[in-house]
C-alpha cells in the first residue's frame, strides 16, 4: 500500500505542486488548506506523514504543529514544514523546549530532490 | 614814652589785658592777681597758686614756678585746672621771672590763657578726623603721610611717613594723575575715583578729595585727603551688571527670536535668533515701520494689556520678503499696572516641519522595511507556483498529458499575474505621491463603490448596505485615492463576511461628519481578527487570505490616508466581526491643499 501524505498549505497552486509532484513518486496524498482543517483530518485520515505551511489563515502552521505534537493520536505522524516565513516557527521553536523539532524544514521555493530524498528517509525506502 | 601812657600801662593795664595774671612768691603765695584772674579761679586773697588754680592742699609734682625760680628762664607750659565754678578747664601758662635790681627772682609772673573751648575743638576735630567713615590723610609735599586716621590705617595699615602712593596703590612712583599735586600747584579742592589695594591685598575702589590744610607765603604745604570708599557700591555695581548681562546673554542666545519695543514703539530688543529669522543683518535694530511690514498686525494691534497673543501657526516676513512659518506668541510687559512696552516670541517652525515630513518619511520606510519578509514570504509563494506550474507542464510534456500541460499552464499564468499585480501594487506603495485634492461628496464614492461591487457581493451571498449621512458637505478629498482605500476595505470586509457559514454575511458603508471631521466607517459581520494580526495590521506586509491577498492592501490604505493627514483604526472581535474606521480632519486638508499648491 502507497504511503499516504497530508499537504497543508493555503495556496492551491503549492497544494496543485506537491500533489503532482508526489503521486509522480508513487505517493498517495491528501490537502488541507488550514491549521485547522489539517489536525481534523489527521486524526481522521491518520497519514503517514504531513507537509505543513506556516503562514495561513484561520489557524496558522505554528498552531497546527503544537496541536499535532500535544495529540496522542496524532503526536507520531512525522511532519516536514514547508513554508516561506521561517523566524515565526523557530522563535515557536526556540520557547517550546519540550516539543521536539519537525521531522524536516524546508523554504519555498523547495528544492523537490532534496524534498524528495527526505520523504525517502523517513519512511526509511 | 608820654606821661600819660605810662600812667594808663601802671594803673589799667593789670586789669585790661584778657589774661589771668598773678604775681606769685616763693612760698607760692599769690600776692597780686588781675580782674580777669578774680573773674576766672574766684577770690585769690591769701592763697597758694596751687590751692588756686588746682584746688590742691599740695604743691604739684612737676612745678613750674620752681623751674622759673630755680633756672631764672621763661616757661610756657600747658596746664588744666579747676575754674571758680569747680569746671575742668584749660589754659596755657606763660611764666616769667621778675627780677629786682640785684637781678634776684623773688616773685614770678604767672599768665594764663583759657583754651578749654580750642581743646574741646580740637578733641572734636580728632574725634571727627579718627571716625569718620572715609580714608582720611594728611599729606605734605612729598607726598608723605603726616597723619591718618583708624579707618585709612584699618585698611592701609600704619603708614605713617610712607608715600600716599606706596600705600594707596602699592605703587613706587606718583600717579599720573594726582589730585593732591593739583592742590599743591593750585590751591583748589580736586576729585578723582581711584583703585586702591589694602594691605590685604583686596581692591579698594575710592573717591578721593583733595583740600588744601596749611597755606603760607610758599603756599600749599599741607593737603588733606579724603577718599570714600565706594567698594561696596563698586560691587553692586558689579553685580547689577553681571546680572544684566546673565539675562541678557539669555536673551541674546534664546533658541527662539525675541523681539521688545517699550511704550514708543522703539525696538529695544532684538535678539540673535530673531535677527537670523528675519534676515535681519543691519547692526541698527529695525523702526517700527519696518517691523510692522514683518511680523503679524496681531503684534501691534493689541492694545489690551492684560491679553497676550498666542498664534500656534502664523506666517513673519523677513526683510527679503520671504515667508516663514513660525509659531508666535506676545506678551505685555508692564511696570506698576502700566504697559511699558511688548514682547515677541518667534519660534520658527520650518526646522519643526521638516522633521514631521522626515518622520511621516521614516515611518512609511520603517513601514516599507517591515514588509520586506512580507515580501519575500508573498514572493516565496509566487516562486514555488511558478515552479509547480513548470513542473506540471514539463511533466505533461514529457507523458503527452495535455491536461496536465493545460493544468501546469493554467498555474503558470495565474502566478505571473499575481506577480504583475504585486510589483504595481508595491511601486504604488513605494513611491511617495502627494493626494491630488479636489472638492468630493464622500457619499458619492461609497455609492461609486457599491456599483461596482454590488454583483460581486450578491453573488457571495453578502448584503451591502450603505449607511449615509445626508446634507454632508463637500470635501477637500483624493477621490481616486480614497476609492481605492474604500475598495480594498469592501473587498477584505466581503471576503471576511464571505466565511460565514450561516451565508448571512454583511457589510455596511457609512458616512459621517462631526462638523470637523469626515468619517468613512467599513463594518463586516465576518470572522474577525485576533489581537496578534490587529496589530501589525496596517504597518506589516500581511495577509490573511493566503493565495488571494499580496499584502498591500491595507499598507496602502494606510499610506494614503496617512497622506489625506488623517487616520484609520479598526475594531474587531473574533466571530462577530471588524470595523475598519478612517477619519480626516477638514482643517487638516485645506492647510494640505494649500501645501500642495505651494
Amino acid at each position: 500500500m502507497n504511503k499516504k501524505i497530508l499537504i497543508v498549505d493555503d495556496e492551491p497552486d503549492v497544494v496543485s505542486y506537491l500533489n503532482a509532484f508526489l503521486n509522480d513518486n508513487g505517493f498517495d496524498t491528501i490537502s488541507a488548506k488550514n491549521g485547522k482543517e489539517c489536525f481534523a483530518i489527521a486524526k481522521s485520515e491518520k497519514p503517514d506523514l504531513i507537509t505543513l505551511d506556516i503562514t495561513m489563515p484561520e489557524e496558522s502552521g505554528v498552531r497546527a504543529f503544537r496541536n499535532l505534537k500535544e495529540c496522542k493520536e496524532t503526536k507520531n505522524i512525522p511532519v516536514i514544514i514547508i513554508t516561506g516565513v521561517t523566524t515565526d516557527f523557530q522563535e515557536f521553536l526556540g520557547s517550546r523546549k519540550n516539543i521536539e523539532p519537525p521531522a524536516a524544514y524546508f523554504e519555498k521555493p523547495i528544492d523537490r530532490n532534496d524534498f524528495l530524498k527526505k520523504v525517502l528517509e523517513i519512511f526509511k525506502l | 614814652m608820654k606821661k600819660e601812657i605810662s600812667k594808663y600801662i601802671a594803673n589799667n593795664l593789670f586789669d585790661l589785658v584778657p589774661y589771668n595774671i598773678a604775681i606769685i612768691d616763693r612760698e607760692h603765695n599769690i600776692i597780686e592777681a588781675n580782674k580777669n584772674f578774680r573773674e576766672y579761679f574766684g577770690k585769690e586773697e591769701k592763697k597758694k597758686c596751687y590751692e588756686v588754680y588746682k584746688n590742691h592742699g599740695k604743691k604739684c609734682l612737676h612745678c613750674q614756678i620752681d623751674r622759673v625760680f630755680d633756672f631764672g628762664e621763661t616757661v610756657v607750659s600747658n596746664e588744666s585746672g579747676i575754674d571758680k565754678n569747680g569746671r575742668t578747664c584749660h589754659y596755657i601758662v606763660h611764666l616769667a621771672p621778675i627780677r629786682n635790681d640785684k637781678n634776684e627772682i623773688n616773685y614770678v609772673i604767672e599768665m594764663s590763657v583759657d583754651i578749654t573751648d580750642t581743646t574741646k575743638f580740637q578733641e572734636q576735630y580728632n574725634l571727627l578726623f579718627e571716625k569718620v567713615p572715609s580714608y582720611l590723610t594728611i599729606i605734605d609735599k612729598d607726598f608723605r603721610i603726616v597723619r591718618a586716621n583708624k579707618k585709612f590705617r584699618d585698611t592701609f595699615g600704619d603708614s605713617k611717613g610712607k608715600k600716599c602712593y606706596e600705600v594707596y596703590k602699592k605703587r613706587k612712583r606718583k600717579c599720573r594723575y594726582c589730585p593732591a599735586s593739583q592742590t599743591f600747584k593750585d590751591g583748589e579742592e580736586h576729585i578723582s575715583a581711584e583703585v586702591g589695594k589694602s594691605f590685604l591685598g583686596t581692591e579698594t575702589h575710592y573717591i578721593v578729595n583733595t583740600t588744601p590744610l596749611s597755606t603760607t607765603r610758599e603756599g600749599v604745604q599741607l593737603v588733606m585727603e579724603i577718599a570714600t570708599d565706594i567698594s561696596e557700591l563698586h560691587q553692586l555695581e558689579e553685580q547689577l551688571r553681571k546680572a544684566h548681562d546673565f539675562y541678557a546673554s539669555l536673551i541674546e542666545n534664546a533658541e527662539d527670536g525675541i523681539i521688545a519695543i517699550n511704550e514708543n514703539n522703539k525696538v529695544e530688543v532684538m535678539n540673535r535668533s530673531a535677527k537670523n529669522i528675519l534676515e535681519w543683518e543691519s547692526f541698527k535694530k529695525p523702526v517700527i515701520s519696518q517691523l510692522k511690514e514683518m511680523l503679524p498686525a496681531e503684534f501691534f494691534d493689541d492694545n489690551d494689556i492684560d491679553s497676550n497673543t498666542k498664534l500656534n501657526e502664523t506666517i513673519i516676513r523677513t526683510i527679503n520678503g520671504k515667508q516663514i512659518p513660525v509659531k508666535f506668541n506676545t506678551l505685555h510687559l508692564s511696570s506698576k499696572k502700566k504697559s511699558i512696552g511688548k514682547v515677541a516670541f518667534i519660534q520658527d517652525l520650518r526646522s519643526i516641519i521638516e522633521l514631521e515630513k522626515q518622520k511621516l518619511e521614516a515611518e512609511r520606510l520603517g513601514a516599507v522595511g517591515q514588509t520586506v519578509a512580507g515580501l519575500a514570504h508573498t514572493i516565496k509563494n509566487l516562486l514555488m507556483g511558478l515552479e509547480g506550474g513548470m513542473y506540471i507542464v514539463d511533466i505533461g510534456l514529457r507523458k503527452g498529458d495535455a491536461s496536465r500541460i493545460v493544468e501546469g499552464w493554467e498555474i503558470l499564468q495565474k502566478n505571473f499575474y499575481k506577480t504583475t499585480n504585486l510589483v504595481k501594487g508595491f511601486l504604488s506603495f513605494a513611491k511617495g505621491k502627494l493626494p491630488a485634492l479636489t472638492l468630493t461628496n464622500p457619499n458619492k464614492i461609497i455609492e461609486d463603490i457599491i456599483e461596482l461591487y454590488k454583483e460581486t457581493a450578491k453573488s457571495q451571498n453578502v448584503n451591502l448596505i450603505a449607511d449615509l449621512q445626508d446634507n454632508i458637505k463637500p470635501a477637500l478629498l483624493d477621490p481616486e485615492g480614497m476609492e481605492a482605500c474604500l475598495t480594498n476595505l469592501l473587498s477584505n470586509a466581503i471576503d471576511a463576511a464571505v466565511l460565514r457559514e450561516d451565508k448571512k454575511g454583511q457589510v455596511i458603508l457609512r458616512t459621517r461628519d462631526d462638523g470637523d471631521n469626515i468619517i468613512f466607517e467599513v463594518t463586516d459581520n465576518g470572522s474577525g481578527m485576533e489581537a496578534e494580526v490587529l496589530k501589525n495590521v496596517f504597518t506589516t506586509f500581511f495577509t490573511t487570505k493566503g493565495s488571494k491577498g499580496t499584502g498591500l492592501g491595507l499598507l496602502t490604505t494606510n499610506k494614503i490616508i496617512i497622506e489625506h493627514g488623517g487616520k484609520i483604526e479598526v475594531e474587531s472581535d473574533v466571530g462577530i466581526g471588524s470595523t475598519f474606521k478612517i477619519t480626516l480632519s477638514r482643517k487638516k486638508l485645506e492647510l494640505l491643499a494649500k501645501e500642495i499648491i505651494k
